[in-house]
């Protein structure tokens, strides 16, 4: 099937020129009056890590959808520049918000030409969380959220990230290796210093650490929570804890549109959001009526199976829930 | 020279052969003809996304110094046309080929530049050796950023993740990289519990590029003509690397540049490679 395609350049602030790329429905395929709106997540481009925004792209495209995909300020073809920093604080500045300027102007753009259709906001990690946070500042309807792999923490270098692997994930990458402890060749492997030793090491590691935070609770005995911006110094870092911005949005972001979270059961984001998220904000069946797993899937969708099953469940959403 | 500002242009353009290519031209603001142009070739799989900022901000750091830029995607990969079981290396060399034509035609006065990155660098050879081989006075000297020349070994090696990825799912492992390789020379795909195993990083690896990588053969690739290798490296002085490079590129002038690498996701997020840029630039001056 013919897809047409459109670079779009629109201003952003103080002038930079934003980039984008329309892709429009075959003329003579299926029509939904549906608009994709996504960027990505700080590490790529409007491509999508492992070019998962181009596949969303195609998939919905080929289902009469539109979609719009661009790069904020700094990012991808996009003017600007985004100041070098630490690659946890640079997420950390995506999960506050330094993208809703330019979804402010990508908006104010797609008004002129898509005001009739609804829109969806979308994308994969940070473009999920930016898709997010600019969509319950936009002056116009947003119909619904399509949120791929969505952090709910704020990430930053103040944080103590050796307390952020979950339970579940270390066990599950420490499972995989005890066939190795009878196997002759894995053993010579071990002893003959061949072995990825860091890696059996930070998954070993989150295990004391995570026995140690229940021992630590179980004995009542004060130990650093991981609450976020408390201001308080400290000589030991926090764990990585839930972001009110996050919380704040989400919360936004259901009451007034649908909205639809998509996890990989082998990405620690899903044990965040059900841990430390869906445990305190939701109850049981929203949970269930706003969360999708994926199994096998890991954080970024690398592989197109995984992909697919995630554009399938949004596709089946929109017809069910965003009519 | 003093700085100056750059304008870009994003466009598709058609491929001779179908399709349309995603480019962008970079050029100075106040030299809509620039004397010198780059033909930037990029990286392939995800090691395009992770340098795209990189080279974006390369291919403005040149224009602000009065000289033009193009950057692109190949098919199957980044924004051009085509499923990525479009891409080979054939039809990336036939886009890096097209290209510098399109690039001469349209600034007649000028002389391009190939720069290749990774993997882009080998594309770039193979595309240009006939134009290079001939000393068309319109192609300066390639300048090769951290080259990846044995397309075989670099499958082979991000084959590794693949099956890593696998070990996860399957939760066992399932298959060797010499087992991917033959099944997919065999029937075109590897399949495992409903995954195919024949893809990095989400892009398939198709029997026909395995086929051009050179896998199952021991041919050992050269060029003969004169290059410029620039190694991105946090210590040391490349001598390993200059060593098994010079084997394959006897005329090479090597230079170990002092920067962070730019393709793989390194602890810090920078898109400027000041050490890279100031030394390809300079070189790009010198064999103009």
């Amino acid at each position: 099937m013919q897809l047409e395609r459109e670079i779009v350049e629109f201003s952003g602030s103080a002038g930079a020129n934003l980039v984008g790329i329309l892709w429009f429905p075959s003329p003579n395929g299926p029509k939904r009056k549906i608009l994709f709106i996504l960027s990505h997540g700080g590490l790529s481009h409007k491509l999508g890590a492992h070019r998962v925004h181009y596949h969303l792209a195609r998939f919905f495209t080929a289902r009469g959808c539109t979609v719009f995909r661009f790069d904020p300020a700094g990012m991808g073809d996009s003017d600007g520049v985004i100041p070098t920093q630490v690659r946890q604080d640079l997420f950390g500045s995506i999960e506050s918000g330094v993208f809703k300027d330019s979804y402010r102007e990508a908006f104010e753009y797609l008004a002129t030409r898509f005001a009739d259709h609804r829109w969806i906001l979308s994308g994969v990690c940070g473009g999920a969380i930016s898709s997010l946070l600019a969509g319950v500042e936009s002056p116009y309807p947003i119909a619904g959220y399509a949120l791929i792999s969505c952090p709910v923490v704020l990430d930053g270098t103040r944080f103590d990230y050796s307390r952020r692997e979950p339970t579940p994930m270390a066990l599950k990458y420490l499972s995989l290796s005890l066939a190795n402890l009878i196997s002759p060749a894995a053993i010579w492997r071990f002893v003959t210093f061949q072995s990825d030793y860091a890696w059996l090491w930070n998954n070993a590691r989150s295990l004391l650490l995570r026995g140690k935070d229940k021992l630590s609770a179980k004995l009542c005995l004060p130990h650093k929570t991981g609450k976020a911006d408390t201001g308080k110094p400290s000589m030991i870092k926090p764990a990585v804890g839930l972001s009110p911005i996050f919380v704040k949005a989400a919360h936004e972001a259901m009451q007034k549109s649908k909205v639809l979270f998509i996890y990989g059961d082998n990405d620690g984001f899903l044990w965040e959001f059900v841990d430390l998220y869906a445990v305190a904000h939701l109850s049981a069946s929203q949970r269930d009526t706003v969360l999708r797993i994926i199994i096998h899937a890991n954080h970024m969708f690398v592989w197109q199976q995984w992909q697919q099953q995630a554009f399938e469940l949004i596709d089946g959403w929109l017809d069910s829930d965003v009519k | 020279m003093k700085p100056r500002g750059a304008t870009q242009e994003i466009r598709f353009i058609s491929r001779p052969s179908g399709g349309e290519l995603y480019i962008a031209l970079t050029l100075p603001v106040d030299n809509p003809q620039p004397s010198q142009l780059a033909l930037i070739c990029p990286p392939v799989f995800e090691e395009y996304s992770r340098s795209y900022a990189t080279l974006r901000e390369f291919a403005r750091r040149l224009s602000a110094h009065g000289i033009g830029a193009l950057r692109f995607d190949y098919v199957g990969i980044g924004e051009s046309y085509g499923d990525p079981d479009t891409f080979s290396m054939s039809s990336a060399m036939a886009d890096i080929s097209f290209l510098a034509s399109w690039l001469m035609e349209r600034f007649p006065a000028a002389k391009v530049t190939p720069v290749g990155m990774r993997l882009g660098c080998r594309l770039m050879l193979d595309a240009l050796v006939n134009p290079i081989r001939s000393g068309n006075p319109r192609i300066a000297t390639p300048i090769l950023w951290d080259p990846v020349l044995d397309a075989r070994q670099y499958i082979l090696g991000d084959l590794r993740a693949t099956l890593a990825g696998a070990m996860v799912v399957c939760r066992a492992a399932v298959a060797s990289r010499e087992d991917i390789v033959r099944e997919t020379l065999d029937s075109g795909f590897c399949e495992r519990e409903r995954y195919r195993l024949n893809q990095i990083d989400g892009y398939p690896i198709t029997r026909e590029l395995l086929c051009e990588a050179g896998v199952g053969n021991s041919d050992i690739w050269s060029f003969s003509e004169p290059v410029v290798v620039l190694l991105a490296i946090s210590a040391g002085n490349g001598e390993r690397q200059s060593k098994q490079l010079a084997s394959m590129l006897p005329k090479m002038k090597f230079h170990a540049v002092q920067d962070i690498p730019y393709w793989n996701q390194p602890p810090i997020y920078s898109q400027i490679r000041e050490n890279l840029f100031e030394i390809t630039q300079r070189c790009m001056e010198q064999c103009n």
